[in-house]
């Protein structure tokens, strides 16, 4: 009885246990199929990303080219446009100068409107040709260290007669020494043009104000004036586009509308900020500041951007660096002075051996380096080379007893990343 | 002896426009319209200096510019590039060429006679 029950309850237990097994078969059964399912439709996923990535990749291309295609129609605008104005300009110039015969005072006078009527499309042409590389991001700024009092004199030089005849003041707010900045001077002097054209336009009496700071870190700059101001509602739109407010005078100079946007554009890829304030009837001042880098910062800023762009493109960068040997032994016995003026003076031989456009970076007072994008090791030696012999030249010149010494350090010869030819750079030294 | 200018631009109102401009100032003008022509009348003529237009057909002025320094009887010609297309990669690439000068179109006559006497050695 006892064994008969025994048994049954094992028979029970081997039913379940069966049971249990068909039932987790099935179970393992339904995820298997789920699980094909899954992958299946991760394999249809995969497919449709790929799929998806070459379309990007197709468009991304197609952009591109048309980005390329609408920089190459306003370059060709723009030469199609300038070749007729050069005509037409010539010939009112010529008739104007005499060369054609004479001409009574009316004909000069409406002469005279039609030449700055074609200055003014001159202008506007330059300035779409600005914004259209600015908004493409192809300016490109050739940078150095520039005094912005010695850039906002000579703007204000060429500003000084149609002030005088307007009967205008400018007054100058410029402190006693040199601020200097790194920016491309001749895209600082546009700024100035445009600021200080502006207030001249808009200004009927009183002055306007040019003044610069030079604060640590960077240098401020601004120009205010006595004159109609702008209003309230039209403050947020002031550096758009093709935006013009207020022109009184039909008889002055007349803008393209595009002079503050360009001048924002040129002042944010410089870093610096610009800004506004004006009050109706009272006058407005603009006021920009344009920061300083420390040497070690903009070394490093120009190397890491070489690279990068060199390892993109396959590339190469060299940096040549230019140094006064002993320098330590040397300071001893030369005084301070002499040894800024020799430093100034092989700096100034080095800018005078270079092709236009490549960047100098001093490093500190007494290393110089110069950067050379796209340059490999072989030719950067030459150029170096060249360079050398005219340091030289001028030591033995100025009778100045200095050694000098030149390394070449390039990517990706000497190094295959940023910190390794950055690590490479700050170990030499001339001693 | 007035100085010989060769002036070279395929626009032939330009090229007409400037000749005038120089005759009123005294200089001589021989005339091409594209860069075949500037190296031949420049090797012929033996021109005092070159005013070169870059886009040209054909031998552009660029090219023109490297055969004729490349050539020894024309090597010291000073050269003006005059172009309505004034790029800064062109800017520089004419710097690195070593021209005597640059001016854009439209220029100021002003200008293109102040840069002619420099390169020319006149005061």
């Amino acid at each position: 009885m006892e064994f008969e029950k025994k048994e049954n309850n094992q028979k029970d237990i081997v039913k379940k246990l069966e049971l249990d097994t068909i039932q987790t078969k099935e179970e393992l059964r339904k995820t298997k199929d789920e699980l094909q399912l899954q992958m299946w439709g991760l394999a249809k996923t995969n497919e449709a990303i790929r799929v998806l990535y070459k379309e990007l990749e197709k468009k991304n291309k197609e952009l591109e080219k048309l980005d390329q295609l609408k920089s190459d129609f306003i370059n060709s605008v723009s030469h199609e446009l300038r070749t007729p104005l050069t005509s037409i300009r010539e010939v009112i110039s010529q008739i104007l100068d005499g060369i054609l015969g004479e001409t009574n005072q009316q004909q000069r006078e409406f002469l005279n409107i039609c030449l700055a009527d074609v200055d003014r499309l001159r202008r506007i042409i330059d300035d779409l040709l600005d914004i259209s590389k600015l908004e493409a991001g192809k300016l490109k700024l050739s940078r150095a260290d520039a005094d912005i009092v010695g850039l906002a004199k000579r703007v204000i030089s060429t500003f000084q007669a149609e002030f005088k005849s307007a009967g205008l003041e400018i007054k100058e707010n410029f402190p006693q020494e040199k601020a200097v900045a790194y920016v491309d001077q001749d895209r600082i002097i546009q700024v100035f043009i445009n600021l200080i054209g502006n207030a001249f336009k808009f200004t009927e009496k009183g002055y306007v104000d040019v003044s610069v700071i030079d604060w640590p870190g960077f240098v401020e700059c601004s120009v205010a004036d006595t004159g109609i101001g702008i209003g309230e509602e039209d403050l947020p739109k002031l550096f758009g586009k093709f935006q013009q407010f207020n022109r009184k005078d039909p008889g002055r100079i007349k803008g393209t509308g595009l002079g503050l946007s360009i001048s924002k554009n040129i002042i944010e890829l410089h870093r610096g900020q610009i800004e506004v304030e004006s009050k109706l009837d009272k006058g407005t001042k603009f006021t920009f500041t344009l920061p300083k880098y420390n040497p070690q910062e903009l070394y490093k800023e120009h190397i890491i951007e070489g690279i990068q762009k060199a390892s993109s493109d396959k590339g190469y960068l060299s940096v040549s660096v230019f140094g006064i040997k002993n320098l330590s032994q040397i300071a001893k016995n030369i005084d301070n002075e002499k040894l800024h003026s020799a430093t100034e003076g092989i700096i100034n031989v080095i800018k005078k051996n270079l092709r236009f456009g490549e960047d100098l970076v001093i490093k500190d007072t007494h290393t110089v380096m110069i950067v050379l994008p796209g340059v490999e090791k072989q030719k950067a030696a030459e150029i170096s080379q060249r360079i050398y012999q005219a340091i030289k030249d001028f030591l033995t010149q100025r009778k100045i007893e200095l050694d000098v010494f030149n390394e070449v350090v390039s990517f990706p010869q000497d190094g295959d990343s940023q910190e390794k030819i950055c690590d490479k750079l700050s170990s030499i030294s001339g001693t | 002896m007035p100085k010989k200018i060769l002036v070279a631009d395929d626009e032939e109102h330009v090229l007409k426009l400037i000749s005038a401009r120089l005759k009123a100032n005294s200089y001589e003008i021989i005339t091409a319209i594209d860069g075949k022509e500037v190296i031949k009348k420049a090797v012929e003529e033996k021109p005092d200096l070159i005013i070169l237009d870059i886009i040209m057909p054909g031998i552009d002025g660029i090219n023109a510019f490297e055969n004729l320094k490349k050539t020894e009887e024309t090597a010291s010609i000073p050269i003006i590039f005059i172009t309505a297309f004034p790029s800064e990669e062109l800017r520089h690439k004419i710097f690195e060429l070593g021209a005597a000068g640059f001016v854009s179109k439209p220029f100021e006559a002003e200008d293109l006679l102040a840069k002619i006497k420099r390169a020319l050695g006149q005061p």
